[in-house]
């Protein structure tokens, strides 16, 4: 299996790029934070309409839903360009309902709500944890009643998205005490979504509320969660590469252009070797990011620790390199102004998001028989 | 498959058999773990892994018969790297000249330099050394200052080389010398082969940090070298070097290996104990060993990526320094971690030492790592400035 990408993937990328940075620029998520939430979903509908047009919104799922049955190593192009974007959207969330939708469902609601993300109908959130964490051992929230007409009760915590999805996918314990997924109404009775005041502006979470809320049951939890987790780490490493190579970009640009002492502060070594790390990092994190969106794609049983790999890598990555981003723009590197800001933010909380990068370490030497 | 493909596929598999009937026994048995620096008291025994190699038809694939290569392709040479390391094979000891010298030659050569030199080099009957740096000129190249002055049908050559490696061992060595000392410093420099038995010659040997020698100091006192020796142009040295360099950073695949030496070192830790309890269930060594591994994964694909992208017919350029820099500072990171491993036993050397030691040398040799064929700080220098594209920094003298 080559490690390059081909021409068509390339093209992919290229046609994102150039998309994103057309309609979506920085502009448009500085107006979209400073919106109310009103303004918000209907900026959030035009959106959703342009991603479903660019066809990014069934890139893994079979043609027979409207997808386009490609790979994770074209969804993973998709997902680094949209964190170089740090376009606010439900996007992730969707994808990895989805592929809960895929793995959990029976084949008549697959293909229905398959069919229904492809055409744009739809977007998810994902709600799973709760105070005391991932574990679906730990589950307060319950389900009770019959598969079709359950009644949800219970909190979750960091829902990222949550107002722009239209339904969640809820892990809850059932009454035999399995974990299982729910598909609920987002706006439905019993459903409250508190608004969290959240670093990241660009990925805010929310805390969730169920008080007897219809829930339709879905499917067993664990062995959907394993695949969607895989995709997970995938997918926050793939952000974290895009994020990393704009705040490289924009911070040599910086360094070119911002004159101390008389010559461009990029001329001295201490500037030079702080943006070559970043360089270094970069492509580090790209590198192990696409072995786990191949790994992923190819099937392998080693596509777990594949993406632990690269979640850990480089999500801390991220962090150093847009820490690093701020620090060589000097003080306006600390204003609302400039968007370093933006990106460690992001970097930050996805960092801390699906398992710390000491944990997916801890899985890494596990999974080694250390 | 087509029918260069399973030509190939042909040959990889002659290869795998002779590989595993030739592989000397006692390299297998001594350093197959740790297939790195060779210890001088082998040096007869690599040089003649290496003239193996070349009797077999397995050296300089893709040169021209006439010099002693196969006249085979790039691929070929993909496959040759590929088997080489999953045999477990001995390095060559003619490497500098195999990598550097025949290159040089066959660019800039005239033909009788080809036929005098190229076919020695690759069968090891003559070992080369690379005369560039000077105690004066390390990072700063081009600043050297060992002088070759015309005198009849000779250059008269007067200075010192260091960080010679087998300089005691080597029958020649290829120097870059200056030629024009009133230039500016990169235009008056030449590329001159002098054969190390030339009277005024004194070779001094360097004790490195391991106790082991493994590199010179060269003196040239008066040397008589015959003209015919310069390639090139007297003042090509410096384009000859850098065409050179630009052939030479291929992927080094042998750190594909670097896996079995974690799970060398994961077994090392389960035995060791710490806190009453083994090493391997310590947190925080689960964290660098985990960080290693991951590390490690890391510099595979990149290397993988490297091979793809030469396969591709891409050159490597400067992003070889992001090789460069990532698996020489990886390698540190790697050997302290195996020595940690080992707990107290970690500070016994040789013969004491758990395996002989190798990880407390390997170590030592480590700090070597990030320091010749351009420093650390070199190579994020290149990489600011060739890749980002970040100023030149200002450069003093001429």
């Amino acid at each position: 299996m080559s490690t390059l990408l081909t021409e068509d993937q390339q093209l992919l990328r290229a046609a994102a790029r150039e998309f994103l940075s057309d309609r979506y620029p920085m502009t448009w998520v500085r107006a979209w934070i400073d919106a109310d939430p009103a303004e918000r979903a209907a900026r959030q509908q035009a959106l959703w309409a342009d991603l479903a047009s660019m066809g990014w919104l069934g890139l893994l799922w079979p043609e027979e839903y409207g997808g386009s049955a490609l790979g994770f190593v074209e969804q993973t192009i998709v997902l680094e360009e949209l964190g170089r974007s740090l376009l606010p959207s439900p996007y992730l969330g969707t994808l990895l309902g989805a592929s809960i939708v895929d793995r959990a469902a029976s084949p008549a609601r697959r293909g229905e709500i398959l069919g229904a993300l492809c055409r744009g109908e739809r977007t998810l959130a994902l709600a799973v944890v709760e105070d005391a964490g991932g574990d679906a051992a730990a589950f307060t929230t319950r389900v009770t009643g019959p598969p079709d007409e359950g009644r949800l009760t219970g909190t979750k915590r960091f829902v990222p998205d949550a107002p722009l999805a239209d339904r969640l996918l809820v892990a809850a314990s059932s009454e035999d005490g399995e974990p299982t997924w729910l598909w609920v109404d987002a706006a439905g009775k019993g459903v409250g979504i508190e608004a969290l005041e959240t670093m990241d502006a660009t990925r805010p979470v929310y805390d969730v509320t169920f008080d007897g809320a219809a829930a339709e049951r879905i499917g067993d939890f664990a062995p959907a969660w394993a695949h969607a987790q895989s995709i997970h780490w995938t997918a926050l490493a793939a952000e974290a590469v895009g994020g990393c190579e704009k705040v490289l970009a924009d911070t040599v640009a910086y360094a070119k252009d911002r004159v101390q002492f008389g010559v461009p502060i990029g001329a001295n070594q201490a500037i030079k070797h702080k943006c070559s790390n970043m360089l270094v990092r970069t492509e580090a994190a790209r590198a192990i990011t696409y072995h786990a969106a191949r790994t992923l794609a190819a099937g392998d049983g080693e596509a777990s620790l594949a993406a632990s790999m690269a979640k850990a890598y480089a999500t801390e990555a991220y962090r150093e390199v847009a820490a690093d981003g701020i620090q060589i723009h000097g003080g306006v590197g600390f204003t609302w102004e400039f968007d370093c800001h933006f990106f460690y933010k992001r970097a930050r909380a996805g960092e801390l998001t699906a398992g710390h990068p000491d944990e997916h370490r801890e899985r890494v030497a596990a999974g080694a028989g250390l | 498959m087509t029918e260069e493909a399973s030509e190939i596929a042909a040959w990889r598999a002659d290869l795998r058999r002779w590989l595993e009937a030739n592989v000397p026994a006692w390299w297998q048995e001594e350093f197959a773990a740790t297939p790195f620096e060779v210890p001088e008291r082998r040096f007869e025994d690599i040089r003649a892994w290496q003239r193996t190699l070349f009797e077999a038809g397995y050296m300089a694939l893709t040169l021209p018969s006439e010099y002693g290569g196969q006249g085979l392709t790039a691929e070929h040479e993909r496959v040759r790297a590929e088997e080489l390391v999953r045999a477990g094979a001995p390095p060559i000891v003619n490497e500098v000249g195999v990598k550097l010298c025949v290159p040089a030659l066959l660019a800039f050569g005239t033909e009788e330099q080809k036929q005098r030199y190229v076919r020695n080099i690759l069968s090891a009957r003559e070992i080369w050394c690379q005369g560039y740096s000077e105690p004066g000129a390390g990072s700063d190249l081009a600043s050297l200052q060992t002088r070759a002055v015309r005198d009849g049908d000779a250059y008269v050559v007067n200075g010192t080389k260091i960080w010679t490696t087998y300089g005691m061992q080597g029958d020649w060595i290829f120097c870059l010398v200056r030629t024009d000392p009133n230039v500016r410093k990169q235009a008056g420099i030449g590329f001159l082969l002098i054969d190390m038995k030339t009277p005024g010659i004194d070779v001094r040997p360097i004790v490195n940090v391991t106790t082991d020698v493994d590199f010179c100091q060269v003196f040239f006192e008066d040397v008589r070298v015959p003209v015919e020796n310069m390639v090139g142009h007297p003042t090509q040295g410096w384009e000859i070097a850098n065409h050179v360099l630009a052939h030479e950073r291929g992927p080094n695949l042998a750190m594909l290996r670097y896996g079995d030496f974690l799970e060398q070192i994961a077994q090392r830790a389960r035995a060791t104990t710490r806190a009453g309890r083994p090493l391997a269930e310590d947190p925080m060594f689960r964290q660098r060993w985990a960080q290693c591994r991951i590390e490690f994964e890391v510099l595979k694909q990149q290397v993988l990526q490297a091979v793809d992208e030469a396969r591709a017919g891409r050159k490597a350029g400067p992003a070889s320094s992001l090789l460069k820099l990532q698996t020489s500072e990886f390698d540190q990171r790697l050997s302290r971690l195996a020595n940690e491993a080992q707990g107290l036993a970690s500070q016994l050397w040789l013969e004491d030492g758990i395996d002989r030691g190798i990880w407390q040398w390997r170590e030592l040799w480590s700090r070597a790592y990030t320091i010749f064929a351009g420093s650390s700080e070199i190579q994020r220098n290149i990489i600011a400035e060739r890749i980002l594209g970040l100023p030149r920094h200002a450069k003093g003298g001429k």
